[in-house]
């Protein structure tokens, strides 16, 4: 019953309400409110069942997010599952729909959320997975700074694609909010990997890959570090509470 | 603790009691309700001004739609359209046509297949006195077409349709249409110069 009530809507999508209602595509509408509505609810119930903490789920008009109140170094494989979920589950809901109400429209409107969805810009699910990927070869700040550059190529090139190719007001207002999203994370970047830091000196996390680093920012996920012979844990016990002194 | 510290602090928000909150927005819309109504009882031009906007008129919702794809896109995203474009693509034919209560009978072949006229929403499918089965499209130019007398539809309510694909099949060699545009019924000859 807790999780019913953790929806939220933007108010951004008021607006976008208003104009449906002015425009009448009323029937289109619930259809993507529908597919948009279960492809979060796959994210949120697979979260909760792999044993992330749900904080919220914001609806966009366009799309939602799903936020967990999750650690850092959650295993990288619940979150690519996590991540999978959604699309999934969007599939699923477009064929049932298709099978009771066969419209022309519903398969072009979810493929255009589901693509939308799965472009390499990092606060969508194939920006994420992306990253996620990165993570698995680089460090944790060598990747974000790979899916930060492609994120931008795309956003770009999705604007130009607006402007010349296939013009639409809505798609631009999109990749403009998705930029000003791409600089909020870069700006908590150092926030996110003291985060990740303070996690690791906090708990122990069983890691069975070894790496050898040169710096303490040098981290990468789900690897335990070794810095000029000492372990890792030395290292960040040292650099907290020098902090915490401070 | 220090003041500087205490300043990063969260305190907790006072959750904002639903019930109250609730009752307040229903006061307001009761205010603008019943002030709306003094305004119709004292003023006649505004009486007659809510009696023809509100009640009588309607709104274009395709016309809107069309100015915004114009202009700014369509509403929705979409993929793409063009390979799901309707074989179907005609244009009306008739024998002759006579006027037939407020619009025209038109003579045409029997089981006439009919195409739409003008693009637009459906906005209204069932029975209507002295036409049959009619069913009313709300057309980009925000005038009303009725095609009454028609059957083997798969319109629905609310569906945008375009110009040219098929609407529907008549019962006998009769078509009735009717032009409307708020609460004015047009001539035939000029909606349709050929």
């Amino acid at each position: 019953m807790k999780t019913i009530l953790k929806i939220k809507f933007d108010n951004t999508f008021y607006i976008f309400l208003l104009l449906i209602l002015l425009s009448g595509m009323f029937k289109p509408f619930t259809f993507i409110f529908i597919l948009i509505f279960f492809h979060e609810l796959g994210h949120a119930i697979t979260g909760t069942i792999l044993g992330f903490k749900l904080d919220k789920i914001i609806i966009y008009p366009y799309g939602g997010l799903t936020k967990f109140n999750n650690l850092e170094n959650t295993s990288l494989n619940k979150e690519i599952i996590m991540l999978l979920m959604g699309p999934i589950i969007q599939i699923v809901t477009y064929y049932i729909l298709n099978y009771f109400f066969k419209y022309d429209y519903l398969k072009n409107y979810h493929l255009s959320i589901l693509i939308f969805n799965l472009l390499p810009i990092l606060s969508l699910d194939g920006g994420r997975l992306l990253n996620i990927f990165f993570n698995k070869i680089f460090s944790y700040k060598k990747s974000f700074y790979l899916s930060i550059f492609i994120s931008i190529l795309t956003i770009i090139s999705l604007i130009i694609y607006c402007l010349y190719f296939y013009y639409n007001i809505n798609l631009l207002f999109m990749s403009i909010f998705l930029l000003f999203k791409l600089y909020i994370s870069f700006k908590n970047l150092k926030y996110s990997y003291q985060k990740f830091l303070l996690e690791r000196y906090l708990y122990n996390f069983p890691f069975k890959k070894r790496k050898v680093s040169k710096s303490i920012y040098d981290f990468s996920k789900e690897c335990y570090h070794y810095i000029d012979f000492y372990e890792e844990k030395d290292y960040l016990n040292k650099y907290f509470q020098n902090k915490l002194e401070k | 603790m220090d003041n500087n510290v205490s300043k990063f602090i969260k305190t907790p928000k006072k959750k904002k009691n639903f019930f109250i909150s609730f009752l307040n927005k229903i006061l307001v819309c009761l205010i603008l309700v019943i002030s709306c109504l003094i305004m119709m009882k004292k003023n006649n031009e505004f009486y007659n001004f809510m009696s023809t906007k509100v009640f009588k008129d309607n709104f274009s919702f395709a016309y809107l739609n069309n100015l915004y794809n114009k202009y700014f896109g369509s509403v929705l995203p979409s993929y793409s359209s063009e390979e799901t474009e309707t074989v179907f693509n005609e244009k009306l034919t008739y024998q002759s046509y006579n006027s037939y209560y407020d619009g025209y009978k038109l003579i045409v072949n029997d089981k006439y297949l009919v195409p739409i006229i003008e693009s637009g929403i459906v906005v209204f499918l069932g029975d209507i006195d002295n036409y049959g089965y009619t069913i009313i499209i709300e057309g980009i130019d925000g005038v009303d077409i009725w095609y009454a007398n028609v059957e083997n539809t798969s319109l629905k309510l609310y569906d945008y349709v375009k110009k040219g694909s098929y609407l529907g099949e008549t019962k006998n060699n009769n078509l009735y249409l009717v032009f409307e545009k708020n609460q004015e019924f047009l001539k035939f000859e000029d909606y349709i110069k050929n």
